[in-house]
């Protein structure tokens, strides 16, 4: 696969979650410094831990003068761009657009000098810059040194792990989830996946210059195979966070990597289908190819009744991630919430539409809406007239079942329409993204006696309520507010690696959080809260330990000794600059958590705890205590990681509260839509 | 050409119009494994009473096994009592809240059980009370019986209430379109804030219906105000506001009457239970000091 030619790369990075923001003019800027009236409200609002060490008229004066004082500058580059604030300022300045001038000026810190001091303590016996970097440029999307420059391939170590291997180490496992990127440098690694009857089958073997876990980097998906060394082997593990900063500054390896996965997602479902059987593998990998992928946001139009006849209808669409809902036109005002539309199914990853016609058979038109964010292969009616060609069968296949279709409609009636009872249910739990999670906490409203234990456990363990019994209700099934522990939780995309994932699915707010919030503004289910950690506010759930003697004493008899034991252990996501060992063998494995970290002895996050650096910040900065000081952090349902048990249901005296497994639990939506309610 | 991934779906005929119960949480073991024990107890105690009662001839709670029985409903007493302590205290112990749970009904409700045997139904099938004085003779043995059957019947009416207004709950909760209290109340605040931005520079009749009928709920019906006609459109969405909010306000007041319902049987048992462990435990005490461990002392309270 070649790339593109080189492309400039932005001048400021680290804003991917602020697409649409528009920089200040240069006028506009000495005017909002002007109107500012130095009240500081910004700086106590900002998260960032530096920003006590740091006066709003020094950073005045550096965004109109040339002179950037050294704590700005850091500042600065550490700044988030979260505009937390935005809201505070009395006078209405968008100090967060004087920030992006202010990065603009500074730079990109990859182009700068970059700290090896750290990698080369551990590279192997015989090794130096030069070899690694010779290395690195064997990597295919690292061929061309005038696309990647050699400066970022050596930020891009500095931020990763370079992890020396015995035979037999276990890289990755099946199954597991894992965003870092493995880059092979020198050895061999056998892939493996599990087979049918549960064996380890041999998929492939990787050699120096291959990478592997891009699939799970790209799509937050669980690993496909197992890794393991097969000879003494160097592997540099690139962190998440410093793979999507090196993708912002050379987009073209972005494109690399999505035209990667997408020919790949294409290509498995093809595979998949039973229409497709006995296609060979180079045909299903031309017509992946040929594919045309396509991103909808939510609510985004895939495409439109109306539009009966365009080209886009006469395509075969494959749904490659998300939901979308289909919908025909009804009499004003008489569809769902006195809409004009009436939804008629859903459909998901894998499914597929051809002449983009309707559900039912009767070659109808309807309008297809995505719900979740989408990503959909549609292939060229020409292309799809020519592939039946060559292979007649599949096109008889497609008329049969299209045949079977008809008669299927003509026997049944209506086919495909839910009752009205089952339709709000299945919007509920397709439209509200219930079915996107992994473990969902659900309350059985028949037996729930509103007691509010399963709240209360889960403060006395994390010090905080990280659930709300309140949500949406289908049938007699509460679907409590706490996170869902979505397949492709969008929420991830923190760039100091404040919110990880456990190789277990679990996602959790890690040490290096600083409360900024973007994660919870992503988290399109409310299920992230930022809380503060200073001392006043952050009390758990102490209310009963203050008061009358009567008010501590009717707190005691009812809700009984406050705080829990024992002590909770997470791994750092993908920190680099962490004491662990790299050499590494099979059994010593779980030497990979480069930093153990625990809140407090009692699970609690400690008030003002400093904040661990993320896998970006590889210079080593003195600072003061104050400037490492957390201010907020996250706070969002982590399945209580680290523990034996789940407090909220552990603690349900009526086993109303559960967690389950969306589709295991409600059935997928074919068969909710069967499901006859009794 | 016109395909679908899906086959079609067959047509639901005989759709009900109940409320739906869609899905079912797993029930517990516990409760099987706890209901067999508490019966084998039972049984195997049944078993033995009923010899003792044949063969004895003057069977009763001082002599053996009816004073065994005793011992062994108090000893159960202070188990069932220990899912309080479980709960409150010692959180870390094995088994989910709800396992107690059901170990604290089932072997609540064979001590009871337990305790007549023990008695040998005297006062209650036989030997019938003639004044107060038999709830304070034999160291309030009877007083501990009758405690103890108080207790175990408000449990098992409480659990009946739990199920019957956690029911009300979910049924209303299900059908107001919002949710439980918490959401009742975001949502009828957020009903009351567009009726107060419709009133927004309006003519006082419209202000004072609007209020009106958000403090009165049951105004709505009442007289409509003359108003003029440039206020109409605005008024219709008040009124179909008002409509929304009273209906989510009747959904809250029935949530909170059963939620009230639940709490107030709770705080009742938990003081009733306190009164009877008192009682219960006096009793015990005194007997085991006195017939059990002989101490002379005691003999003469017991």
């Amino acid at each position: 696969m070649h790339m593109q030619t080189p492309v400039k790369s932005p001048l400021v990075v680290g804003i991917e979650h602020r697409p649409d923001v528009k920089p200040l003019s240069e006028e506009a800027i000495r005017f909002e410094i002007d109107m500012c009236i130095g009240c500081d409200r910004c700086m106590r609002a900002c998260p960032v831990p530096l920003s006590a060490s740091v006066t709003i008229a020094d950073l005045n004066r550096a965004t109109i003068s040339d002179e950037i004082a050294p704590h700005v500058a850091l500042f600065t580059e550490e700044c988030v761009m979260c505009g937390s604030c935005v809201p505070v300022c009395p006078v209405d300045n968008h100090r967060d657009l004087l920030m992006l001038s202010l990065k603009q000026r500074l730079g990109i810190s990859w182009n700068g000098q970059v700290d090896l001091s750290r990698v080369l303590n551990y590279l192997p016996p015989g090794w130096n810059v030069p070899l690694l970097l010779s290395r690195l440029r064997e990597q295919p999307m690292f061929r061309e040194p005038q696309l990647v420059p050699d400066n970022y391939l050596l930020h891009l170590v500095a931020s990763s792990k370079l992890l020396t291997l015995v035979p037999g180490t276990t890289i990755m496992r099946e199954g597991e989830f894992g965003r870092e990127l493995y880059m092979l440098l020198e050895g061999r690694v056998e892939l493996s996946s599990v087979g049918f009857d549960g064996r380890e089958l041999p998929v492939a073997v990787l050699q120096r210059g291959e990478y592997m876990g891009e699939h799970g980097m790209l799509t937050g998906q669980p690993r496909h195979e197992t890794a393991r060394a097969r000879t003494p082997a160097v592997v540099l593990e690139v962190p998440e966070q410093a793979m999507q900063r090196l993708l912002e500054l050379v987009p073209a390896l972005r494109t690399f990597f999505s035209i990667l996965d997408d020919t790949r997602s294409i290509e498995a479902i093809l595979k998949r289908m039973a229409l497709f059987s006995g296609v060979a593998d180079a045909d299903i990998r031309a017509i992946a190819a040929g594919a045309q992928v396509r991103h909808y946001g939510r609510d985004e139009r895939l495409f439109a009744e109306e539009g009966h006849g365009q080209p886009m209808r006469e395509t075969l669409h494959i749904l490659l991630e998300g939901f979308v809902k289909v919908a025909r036109r009804t009499l004003a005002g008489t569809g769902r919430d006195r809409s004009d539309e009436r939804i008629i199914a859903y459909r998901q990853h894998g499914d597929y539409f051809a002449g983009g016609l309707d559900m039912l058979g009767d070659r109808r038109a309807v309008t297809v809406t995505a719900i979740t964010r989408v990503r959909v292969a549609e292939f060229p009616r020409q292309a799809l007239v020519a592939f039946f060609a060559r292979y007649p069968e599949v096109g008889q296949r497609f008329q049969e079942r299209l045949r079977e279709y008809h008669e299927s409609a003509r026997a049944t009636g209506a086919p495909g329409q839910p009752t009205e009872d089952e339709a709000v249910a299945l919007h509920a739990l397709v439209g509200d993204g219930v079915v996107e999670g992994t473990e969902v906490l659900v309350i059985d409203l028949d037996k729930c006696i509103h007691c509010n234990e399963c709240e209360e456990a889960c403060a006395r363990r994390h010090g905080h309520s990280r659930m709300n019994r309140k949500g949406m209700v289908v049938g007699n099934i509460s679907i409590a507010t706490a996170c869902r522990q979505c397949q492709d939780p969008v929420c991830m995309l923190c760039s100091r690696a404040g919110i990880a994932r456990m190789p277990g699915g679990e996602v959790y707010i890690t040490e290096s959080c600083i409360g900024c919030g973007i994660c919870a503004e992503r988290c399109p289910y409310d299920n992230i809260s930022i809380v503060s950690l200073d001392d006043d506010t952050y009390q758990g759930n102490e209310q009963g330990q203050q008061g009358s003697l009567l008010a501590r004493f009717r707190h005691f008899f009812s809700e009984g000794a406050g705080k829990e034991r024992g002590r909770r252990v997470l791994p750092m996501a993908g920190h680099p600059q962490g004491d662990g060992p790299t050499i590494y063998d099979s059994t010593a494995r779980s030497a990979n958590v480069s930093r153990i970290v625990g809140p407090s002895p009692c699970g609690w996050p400690a008030p003002a705890s400093p904040a661990a650096p993320g896998p970006l910040a590889t210079q080593r900065v003195q600072r003061d205590a104050l400037g490492e000081m957390r201010k907020k952090i996250a706070i969002k349902c982590d399945l209580c990681a680290g523990y034996s048990n789940q407090a909220c249901v552990q603690a349900c005296p009526m086993g109303a509260a559960l967690r389950v497994q969306p589709i295991a639990f409600f059935g997928s939506t074919e068969e909710i839509l069967r499901r006859r309610t009794t | 050409m016109s395909l679908t991934t899906k086959q079609a779906q067959s047509r639901i005929a005989d759709k009900q119009h109940t409320t739906p119960r869609l899905w079912k949480v797993p029930a517990s073991m516990a409760w099987w494994l706890w209901l067999a024990a508490s019966v084998l107890l039972y049984a195997g105690i049944f078993i033995v009473y009923e010899q003792a009662i044949r063969t004895q001839q003057y069977p009763g709670p001082f002599y053996d096994p009816l004073r065994l029985f005793g011992i062994i409903a108090f000893g159960l007493v202070l188990f069932t009592a220990a899912y309080s302590l479980r709960r409150r205290f010692m959180r870390g112990l094995p088994g989910k809240a709800q396992d107690w749970l059901w170990m604290h009904t089932w072997l609540g409700i064979t001590t009871i059980l337990i305790a007549l045997m023990h008695s040998n139904y005297i006062h209650i099938l036989n030997n019938f009370c003639q004044n107060l004085s038999c709830f304070t003779e034999e160291g309030a043995g009877f007083s501990a019986l009758v405690s103890l059957g108080v207790l175990v019947i408000t449990g098992v009416a409480g659990r009946l209430l739990d199920i019957w207004q956690a029911r009300t709950i979910a049924h209303d909760a299900s059908s107001n379109g919002v949710g439980i209290i918490q959401a009742l109340e975001e949502r009828i605040l957020e009903l009351e804030y567009g009726v107060e931005r419709l009133c927004a520079g309006k003519s006082e009749p419209f202000k004072h219906y609007c209020m009106r009928a958000i403090d009165h709920p049951r105004a709505l019906s009442g007289r409509l105000p003359q108003l003029q006609p440039r206020e109409q459109a605005d008024f219709r969405c008040a009124c179909e506001t008002l409509a929304r909010r009273a209906a989510l306000v009747r959904s809250l007041r029935r949530q909170q009457r059963a939620r009230l319902i639940i709490r107030a049987w709770r705080t009742a048992h938990m003081y009733i239970a306190s009164a009877a462990l008192l009682i219960i435990a006096y009793h015990s005490i005194l007997e085991l000091l006195a017939y059990v461990l002989n101490i002379p002392f005691f003999q003469r309270f017991a």
